[in-house]
């Protein structure tokens, strides 16, 4: 079984330069918690979750301390309002990233051993290397409870 | 030098562009240490070095260049320096590791005083004490901004004294802006009076700066020595400096009750995350640092101390050792060994000697010149360039100055310790540690602070940190100057 039989076609994507608020409503209408960020070619440039998007909140100096639980409560740490925040592009929040992904003839085992080694829910499926769909786990483990379905009957 | 020597030159320098060009460093960077490299050794060779001695300078300095240009990972420029001198056969590994005469070899002293400093530091940060010290601090003050900048100064500066500067700041600086932000202040002056009193405070001691730690390493000075002729010049170096503070920011802020009370409604309690691990962490820093008090008497040298207070640390964290060893910064600890062995190599060929060699000529044998230049010539290069190759090789200087002043002299130490060359090694603690506060660049705790800064959007520009930077560490300057004066050359 190859990733192509199980992947999702035409997935929801977002570009770089589309803003958290965007990415979030994305998110939202299309039930899903990762969406892939392709460049106007659909090269893939980075898998933005819905934990990179929250990551733009957090004021980046703050990073290294143990524990937040001295602040005041009515402090404003950041030094842009949430308004701001929302407009940041998400091109920020998957900078430097490494995506992975796999190729649409590969196996849906080698898919798994990526997704579980890397943490990833949703996994970008390439052709040629271009975005063509998205592995979910959820979509495994459906797959996972129709194999066991037909096993009792 | 002859045409085949000037082709190999040529070929390696293009050697060196095309290797630098292929890891994508620009074509600038490229052309500038292929061309630069290659003028380099050409002009040593025209002096009265020859192919052993320009071979290796021109290779410490365009590992020092490229450590400098911040292009490459100073980690990795400083290994591949070393292992490029350890191949063409400049030193052998046996002189790089264990020393041979005068060839110090790696300090493992240094490398081992720091691996277990940072485990015991590293282990420590994450009770959030120094958050919790932070925000006491500033409640003490009850939220007047300019006793909360002398506070956080003075306590900033005794936790540099003790443990690494650059841990130091990386927690107190979040903490500082937090306040600032609460008094709805800029936080730049905040920082910049705590970064530059994280070095100062650094200097008092054998552990506070790595320089010291080299030094003190190098020229067998303990503890306490230290603190007897480090301390009195740091102390009255603070004593001025917080007085310029409050000189300089007295009139120029003014604070509401109400941002003064949200001051004190930061909850320091809750920084705190872990206070049982706080107690056994406080136990184990409190036993090493009596540990390097004693460690003369004791007969122990200070790696011993650092790492048996990481092992004592280790045993009681009860996490295994791999959590305690992922707290040290490896890449710090490879760039040492990587410089160290650079160091061992110059010294070997001779470069180091005649360098002293020209110190001494240049101030006729006279200490208390020496002492002077060495002073002020350290706090000036230490400002612009990574104090740690200065200093590593400002220590094999020093001896081959040493050396050559008292040849008579049959064990290693006889000489370093000897009273005309003994200030040599204090005005170059005190030139390098303060003079770390000269620019943006001159320290590391600097470099993070200005991160930290720029990340809460309020990047420190070059400028505008010498306009404190500058004046500050003249002061200090001044205070060590009559210091030295009046302690060793009289």
């Amino acid at each position: 079984m190859t990733v192509k039989d199980l992947m999702e076609t035409s997935p929801a994507t977002v570009r770089p330069e589309d803003s958290a608020a965007t990415a979030a409503s994305v998110m939202l209408e299309n039930q899903t918690r990762a969406l892939p960020v392709v460049d106007a070619e659909r090269r893939l440039l980075g898998m933005l979750r819905d934990l990179d998007v929250l990551h733009l909140l957090l004021p980046g100096y703050l990073e290294n301390l143990a524990d937040l639980g001295f602040l005041p409560p009515d402090l404003e740490p950041g030094s842009c309002t949430l308004a701001e925040v929302c407009q940041l592009p998400v091109g920020q929040a998957i900078e430097g990233q490494e995506p992975y992904s796999v190729d649409e003839d590969e196996s849906v085992l080698e898919a798994v051993r990526v997704m579980v080694g890397r943490g990833l829910g949703t996994l970008p499926v390439l052709r040629d290397g271009l975005l063509i769909g998205v592995l979910k786990a959820q979509r495994l483990l459906r797959h996972m409870a129709e194999a066991a379905g037909r096993a009792d009957a | 030098m002859d045409i085949y020597e000037l082709v190999l030159v040529l070929a390696a320098g293009l050697a060196l562009g095309l290797g630098l060009y292929r890891l994508r460093l620009g074509l600038v960077m490229a052309l500038v240490s292929s061309v630069g490299g290659a003028a380099a050794y050409v002009a040593l060779r025209l002096t009265v070095l020859d192919p052993a001695q320009a071979v290796t300078a021109t290779i410490f300095l365009v590992a020092y260049g490229l450590i400098a240009s911040e292009h490459l990972h100073k980690t990795t420029v400083a290994l591949s320096g070393a292992m490029a001198m350890l191949v063409i056969g400049l030193v052998t590994q046996a002189e790089a590791f264990h020393g041979h005469g005068e060839v110090e070899g790696v300090d493992w002293n240094t490398i081992f005083l720091l691996i277990g400093m940072m485990i015991i530091v590293n282990i420590m940060r994450h009770t959030g004490v120094f958050e919790y010290i932070a925000i006491r601090a500033a409640k003490l003050a009850r939220g007047e901004p300019v006793a909360i900048m002398v506070l956080l100064s003075v306590v900033t500066a005794v936790l540099s004294a003790a443990l690494d500067n650059v841990t130091t700041v990386l927690l107190i600086a979040p903490v500082t802006i937090l306040i600032a932000r609460s008094l709805k202040s800029d936080p730049v002056p905040f920082l910049v009076f705590v970064v530059l009193a994280s070095n100062i405070g650094g200097t008092a001691t054998l552990i506070g700066d790595p320089p010291n730690i080299m030094i003190g390493s190098s020229a067998r000075i303990p503890f306490l020595e230290f603190l007897k002729v480090n301390g009195p010049p740091i102390v009255a170096t603070m004593v001025v400096y917080l007085a310029t503070i409050r000189v300089v920011m007295g009139k120029r802020l003014r604070v509401t009750a109400e941002q003064r009370q949200h001051v004190m409604a930061f909850r320091e309690d809750e920084a705190i995350t872990n206070w049982s691990l706080l107690r056994r962490s406080g136990v184990v820093v409190a036993l090493t640092l009596l540990g390097f008090f004693f460690h003369g008497p004791l007969g122990l040298e200070p790696a011993t101390v650092a790492l048996a207070g990481a092992a004592l640390m280790m045993l009681l964290h009860r996490e295994g050792p791999e959590e305690a060893l992922r707290e040290v910064e490896w890449p710090t600890i490879f760039f040492f060994i990587g410089l160290f062995i650079m160091v061992s190599a110059l010294v070997k060929v001779g470069v180091v000697a005649m360098l002293g060699e020209g110190v001494l000529g240049l101030t006729r044998n006279n200490t208390a010149a020496m002492t002077m230049l060495v002073l002020w010539f350290s706090a000036l290069a230490s400002g612009l360039v990574d104090n740690i190759p200065f200093v590593a090789t400002m220590n094999a200087l020093i001896h081959g100055v040493a050396t050559t002043m008292h040849p008579e002299a049959t064990d290693f130490f006889g000489a370093a310790h000897a009273p005309d060359v003994w200030p040599l090694w204090w005005a170059l603690s005190l030139g390098a540690c303060l003079g770390g506060n000269l620019t943006l660049v001159g320290a590391s705790a600097n470099v993070v602070v200005s991160g930290i800064s720029a990340r809460a959007g309020h990047p420190i520009s070059f400028v505008r940190f010498m306009k404190y930077g500058v004046p500050i560490t003249l002061q200090g300057l001044v205070i060590s100057s009559i210091w030295l004066w009046l302690k060793f050359l009289r």
